[in-house]
Parts: structure tokens; C-alpha cells; sequence
């Protein structure tokens, strides 16, 4: 998944790729976090 | 100088009368150009707009406000043409909801583009304008899925100022084509009336369009509703919600600087059952202007969850509504909590429960790490002036 934070006029200021983790249950874990 | 709203409406009504006489004139018939000018005149308005929202795979909230007593009508198609219709939905728009006026389209294809079409009839079934809108649903299958997240409308007194564009960042977003778009909070600011100037640090002026009801802090049901009136306004975020599909939460300024169940009150006091009429006041002003699905027994939740195909679970949380009152207002944070015993047990089950490959949890307060300084903690919770 890739997240970009853009301004105004559309000009890109920051981007970063997350990976996804299928065989982690992530929904599990996360709520066992909160 | 200022641009006045009420101003500019009489300056485009005396517009109309003298364009009607000069039709009349020139066309030397009367009889024929004044009834029809006063029949369209009769009609039933698209008064702000019109929008879609929580969007699902197969169902979708749309929205419309009248300008008088009407029955909405909504007609779908995946053609844009509206050759072949998908499915028709009608709903009032009366006065005790200020004419807006909601539906449910349900049945839908997904991963489909729905084109809509939307216009009012008066109570004698006299239909007004149409206006046409745009979503797609949600995809069946692991479909790249784009989506927009904001917020903050119109806060600190910066309004629209037509000079400028308006409120740009609806076009710019317009122009990412999103599948969607999650507004986390402070849709209004209705603490903060907008003036009708304000000066820049290099000396330029911001000249605001202005309201009677943007022009106060908002406390009747009428001033919350003129902050949503207000902003809708604006042609760029009219254009943006008759083409993208809103998510919608609510943060602090959809009543009042950083508020809380406890605490949060003006001379018309609290309810039998405990609960603010100011908050009451402006939670019933938020549901009726945004595309917001209602819950079932739950009415005024603002918290969800929605499934957005195989990829993607949007879980949408409310961390105003049920918080301890005394959070972030002492030093002893051990048995404070946000988010409320119920909401929480919800979005643990919903989070266990959900096999979406990526879980988005939109929160209206911004998360992070408390690093054992209380002015950082005070930022993270908003608890200092106005953001």
C-alpha cells in the first residue's frame, strides 16, 4: 500500500510503501494491542 | 470589503426580475415568457447539492437538500446515460430536518460505477432540477483501491474566498479520481464564526464569503446546520461530493473546542438523561447534513465499520461521544479512557473478526506516542487551543 501526503496544488510531499503481512492475522493481533 | 451572502442573493434576485421584464419586452408576448419564468421559479431547488456516502459493495447512502417542503427521488444506473435503471428510492425533506433528505440504495453491483440522478418534487408532485452524481461500489474481488483522507473544514476563521478559488483541496482531491474519501473530523468549526476578513502576514487580505449563522459561535440547531450550509457553498466541495463518496466522522468542532460528554453545555443545560442539549443540538445538525448511514436502534452512532471488498475494512471510530470528561484535564491519566467500554469491545471484535487484508482505523484524534511530558500529551490530545 503505498501512502502519499500531497498538498494544495497536488504536489506530492511524502510517500511511504507499506507491506502487507496476510499470514499474520493482523486484525488479531491488533486487538490484542488495544 | 465584504462579500454578504444575503446581499448577493438580492443583487442575483433583482438580476432575474430585470432579465424577466427585458424578455418580456423584447418578446412582446407576455402572456408567454412571464408564466413560464414563474413556474420554474415554483419549483423545488436543489438547495446545497447533492452527495453519496458509506459506500459498500452492494448498498450506498445518498443526500439532497431541498429548499422547501419536498420528496426527494433518486434514480441509478451503472449507464451514464440512465438508459436502463438500476433502482429508485424517494424520501421527505420537511422542515424539522431542514429539508435534507437521505436514502439507502441497496442491490448494487459491485465494483461497479453508479451513475445517480437526483431531483425534488413539492407536495403537489411538481419536480424541480435534476442534479447527477457519481460513486462506485466496493470491489468483489482484490481490485487496487485509492482512497483520500482529510479534514478540518473552514477552522480559525478562513472561509471561502471566491478570489482564491475557494476551498482548493476538494478540486485537488476531485482530480485524484479517489474511490472514496474519509473526512475525520471537524467538518465545521463551530466555535469559530468566519469574519469577513482577515490579513495575511504578507500583508494581503483573505476576504471571506459570509453568513448570518457563520457569523457567531454556533449554539441553536439553526447556527449548527448554517456551519454545514456554509461550507456547501463552496462549488468545489459540491462538485467533490456529487463524485466521490464520503466517510464520515466527527471530531471536536462539530460542537465545541474539545468537548466531552461532561462538561459541555450552554444555559440550555443537559437532559433528563444526562446528555448536553448543545451536543444534542449538534449531533442531530451533523447527521442530517452528511451521507452517513444510520445504524439501526443506535440513532446518532457515529462509529462503524465498513467493509470495502477483500482488501480493505474501514473502521471508523468516535473519540468525542464517550470519553472520560476528566481526560487530558489531570495529570493522572491510569484510569482515563477515549474511546468508552462499548466502542472499544466493538472494535476489538470487528478488528478479530475481520479478514480484510489491510484494516484502516480513521480516527479523528491524531495517534501516537505519549513520551512522559504532559505538553506532549496535550498535543496529541488536541487539548489546547483550537488546532
Amino acid at each position: 500500500m503505498t501512502v502519499t501526503l500531497k498538498d494544495v496544488d497536488n504536489r506530492d510531499l511524502w510517500s511511504v510503501e507499506i507491506a502487507p503481512q496476510p499470514d499474520a492475522r493482523p486484525g488479531r493481533l491488533l486487538a490484542q494491542h488495544i | 470589503m465584504a462579500i454578504a451572502i444575503r446581499a448577493k442573493q438580492d443583487v442575483t434576485r433583482r438580476y432575474l426580475l430585470v432579465r424577466s421584464a427585458s424578455s418580456v419586452a423584447l418578446a412582446g408576448l407576455g402572456s408567454l415568457a412571464g408564466p413560464y419564468l414563474s413556474r420554474a421559479a415554483d419549483r423545488p431547488r436543489i438547495a446545497s447539492g447533492i452527495a453519496s456516502g458509506d459506500v459498500s459493495a452492494g448498498s450506498a447512502v445518498v443526500w439532497a437538500r431541498a429548499d422547501r417542503p419536498a420528496r426527494m427521488q433518486v434514480e441509478c444506473s451503472t449507464l451514464e446515460s440512465f438508459k436502463t435503471i438500476l433502482r429508485v428510492a424517494s424520501a421527505d425533506a420537511l422542515p424539522e430536518h431542514d429539508f435534507t433528505s437521505k436514502v439507502l440504495l441497496e442491490g448494487l453491483p459491485p465494483g461497479q460505477d453508479i451513475f445517480y440522478r437526483v431531483r425534488f418534487e413539492d407536495i403537489g408532485g411538481i419536480p424541480g432540477e435534476t442534479q447527477v452524481g457519481h460513486f462506485r461500489t466496493a470491489p468483489a474481488d482484490k481490485n487496487s483501491i485509492s482512497f483520500v483522507w482529510s479534514g478540518d473544514s473552514a477552522g480559525q476563521g478562513w472561509g471561502i474566498d471566491p478570489a482564491r478559488g475557494g476551498m482548493r483541496t476538494y478540486k485537488t482531491m476531485l482530480e485524484n479520481r479517489p474511490d472514496f474519501f474519509i473526512h475525520s473530523g471537524d467538518h465545521i468549526y463551530a466555535d469559530c464564526p468566519i469574519p469577513t476578513e482577515l490579513k495575511l502576514p504578507d500583508g494581503r487580505t483573505w476576504r471571506n464569503i459570509v453568513t448570518e449563522d457563520k457569523s457567531t459561535v454556533a449554539h441553536s440547531l439553526t447556527q449548527f446546520r448554517g456551519n454545514y450550509k456554509y461550507n456547501l457553498l463552496d462549488a468545489n466541495l459540491r462538485a467533490f461530493n456529487a463524485e466521490v463518496p464520503m466517510f464520515a466522522q466527527w471530531d471536536d468542532h462539530e460542537v465545541t473546542n474539545d468537548w466531552s460528554p461532561i462538561g459541555t453545555a450552554d444555559e440550555t443545560g443537559y437532559a433528563e438523561d444526562g446528555t448536553s442539549r448543545l451536543v444534542a443540538r449538534a449531533r442531530r445538525a451533523f447527521f442530517e447534513f452528511m451521507p452517513i448511514r444510520s445504524i439501526p436502534g443506535q440513532e446518532g452512532r457515529v462509529y462503524r465499520k465498513i467493509g470495502y471488498g477483500p482488501l480493505l475494512d474501514v473502521f471508523l471510530i468516535d473519540m468525542r461521544s464517550y470519553r472520560d470528561s476528566t481526560w487530558n484535564k489531570r495529570d493522572d491519566r491510569s484510569d482515563t479512557f477515549i474511546l468508552g467500554p462499548m466502542q472499544l469491545a466493538w472494535l476489538k471484535r470487528e478488528l478479530a473478526a475481520s479478514d480484510a487484508t489491510w484494516k484502516v482505523i480513521a480516527a479523528d484524534l491524531p495517534i501516537g506516542l505519549v513520551r512522559g511530558c504532559s505538553s506532549s500529551a496535550a498535543s496529541i490530545s488536541t487539548a489546547g487551543p483550537a488546532p
